[in-house]
């Protein structure tokens, strides 16, 4: 094309200083609205546990072959954690998992073991030259993670997995900017592990790709990652892949050392572009009941543990505002309201008033139902009330008594 | 996380105090990392100062720094000074600074307004840099230019092809700080 060329040529020769100016302030305004732009996040940095079945319906409308694969991810996986987008999502997800993973193991051993291994992976650092003041508030941080893991196992605190949570994501910045560090010195320590992966020096690749702060981690940095951090542990990881490539179930690729078949799994989903982390049932056998406890909001006090569960009422709360002495003097009919449901007595041994039984002849029929208020089974239950069969004890009083009793 | 009141009676009090540090040590740093950090830096620059190459926080803020570059020897910079504006941002160090030479400056990678195009500045910044590593690599910058993506188009022109004309130019425009 030889009429445009030298139509360019004109422009620049004529006014280069213009030119470049313009150009120079061109991209320095865009560069400055590149770099003040930060997207949206929301949510915390690590999510908590959740059913993954909104997976499911996150993806209701979405291309048939994501529908296809989301609705199958239930049952194999029952739960999954989000973790939040911002760059730092892969970081995140695979050392909170990691952490889980301690916690899970209920040792302190281990714990204490890959304390001390993330320690003199800090080595890697002073022998990279790098000062030890750039680094030390970091893996300070990092460190108070483990201390709260292995104060929960040593205190077997119930409470242990959202402990753990708080303090991942108070330090989880601290701890990814250090891990972050640590990859990059893990990296660089072997570079023939890595390189015929890469398109550039291992130096070059850390310095775009392991060490700024909320770069997305592509699958040689996790590989480097995960090498650095959770296969030591005695750990596996499997990446199940959520994408559109054909077929019903996701695509898994799985990390392990290969000598412990039985090592406990940190399973992370990847959509393009993001890492969260999914359980399957068994991977929460001991944590679930955590998780799931209520929490103790609603006052519901009975004291008698024996009735059955229907008849546990919220105590009202005209009960608890009424002054000390009444509470002490009232009896048992006084607290007692119209409502035949409410079963409260303030205490185990204050009794209904004394209700001899109605019928002078009782069959065995009538003994052994609900409505005989000697029966344990009845609403009314007056244990004094009770009455051993006087005949036919011979044949029956086995049964009898242990019924009653 | 009420776990460390509940327990306080089972546990010694050694291991509760700890718990209860730990569960504060993370906000405490939160709240005064970036000043921490920079304390630090402050302190590292005036104990092990580099040559050539100094920076102090201004008047009564820690995030506003000012910073001082001589120019390398056997360069067109050689024995001028260069002063330049540190802005640090609430998330230091895993953002960059934000630098501008605030003595006007006629180089390839720094525009009229004395914004500079560094790497280590913007995508290859990571929270392993501090300020000294980046008042090194800016005065290495002076002597070593990346062409090949000028701020300044007229200077990446000019660095080889006519160097007095260069020289003309940057003394026209640079002024000697008065401080």
């Amino acid at each position: 094309m030889p009429t445009p060329q030298p139509f360019v040529q004109d422009v620049s020769v004529a006014s280069p200083e213009l030119t470049s100016f313009n150009e120079a302030q061109r991209l320095a305004e865009m560069e400055k609205l590149s770099s003040d732009y930060t997207p949206e996040y929301t949510g915390p940095l690590v999510g908590d546990l959740k059913s993954s079945r909104e997976l499911a319906h996150e993806y209701v409308g979405a291309d048939p072959i994501y529908v296809t694969k989301t609705s199958a991810m239930y049952p194999a996986y029952t739960h999954y954690r989000k973790i939040r987008g911002d760059g730092n999502c892969a970081w995140r997800a695979i050392a909170f998992g990691y952490f889980e993973l301690l916690l899970r193991s209920n040792s302190v051993d281990v714990v204490n073991r890959e304390r001390a291994r993330l320690r003199s992976l800090g080595n890697l650092l002073k022998a990279a030259d790098i000062r030890d003041y750039l680094y030390e508030d970091f893996a300070t941080d990092t460190d108070s993670v483990f201390q709260v893991i292995s104060t929960s196992i040593l205190e077997e605190d119930p409470n242990a997995a959202s402990a753990l949570l708080t303090q991942f994501n108070e330090a989880s910045d601290s701890s990814v900017a250090y891990l972050k560090m640590l990859t990059s010195a893990w990296m660089k320590s072997r570079p023939g592990d890595y390189e015929a992966y890469l398109e550039t020096s291992v130096l070059e690749y850390c310095s775009i790709f392991i060490e700024p702060f909320g770069v997305e981690l592509d699958h040689v940095g996790v590989k480097a990652f995960i090498d650095c951090l959770v296969i030591p542990a005695d750990f596996r990881v499997e990446i199940s892949y959520l994408d559109r490539s054909p077929g019903s179930e996701m695509n898994i690729h799985h990390f392990e050392s290969g000598e412990n078949p039985y090592a406990p799994t940190l399973r992370l989903l990847y959509r393009p572009g993001h890492y969260d982390i999914i359980y399957k049932a068994e991977d929460l056998s001991e944590l679930v009941p955590f998780l799931d406890k209520p929490q103790a909001s609603l006052v519901q006090v009975s004291f008698m543990p024996h009735l059955p569960d229907q008849f546990f009422e919220s105590t009202p709360l005209n009960f608890f505002l009424q002054p000390v002495n009444s509470v002490a003097n009232t009896t048992t009919t006084s607290i007692r309201t119209n409502d035949d449901r409410d079963r409260f007595r303030a205490s185990l041994f204050q009794y209904p008033p004394f209700q001899p039984s109605p019928l002078p002849f009782q069959t065995s029929i009538f003994r052994n139902s609900a409505y005989n208020p000697s029966h344990y089974q009845s609403e009314n239950f007056q244990p004094e009330l009770y009455q051993p069969e006087l005949t036919d004890v011979s044949s029956r009083g086995g049964h009898g008594s242990r019924r009653r009793v | 996380m009420d776990y460390s009141i509940e327990d306080v009676e089972n546990s010694s009090s050694s291991t509760s105090t700890q718990t209860e540090k730990t569960n504060q040590a993370p906000q405490r740093v939160e709240a005064g990392s970036v000043t921490k950090r920079l304390q630090t830096e402050l302190m590292q620059l005036m104990m092990s100062p580099s040559p050539g190459v100094s920076a102090f926080p201004d008047d009564g803020n820690l995030l506003q720094w000012t910073g001082t570059i001589s120019g390398p020897d056997g360069t067109f910079y050689e024995s001028l000074t260069f002063k330049l504006s540190f802005s640090f941002p609430s998330n230091y160090p895993y953002s960059p600074p934000t630098v501008l030479f605030t003595t006007p400056m006629f180089h390839p990678n720094v525009d009229m307004a004395g914004r500079i195009c560094l790497d280590i500045l913007k995508d290859k910044w990571s929270a392993v840099y501090n300020v000294q590593s980046i008042l090194l690599s800016l005065q290495s910058l002076l002597g070593e230019p990346n062409n090949k993506s000028p701020l300044n188009g007229q200077a990446a022109e000019l660095w080889d092809k006519n160097p007095t004309e260069y020289k003309r130019l940057l003394m026209l425009r640079h002024r000697e700080a008065d401080e």
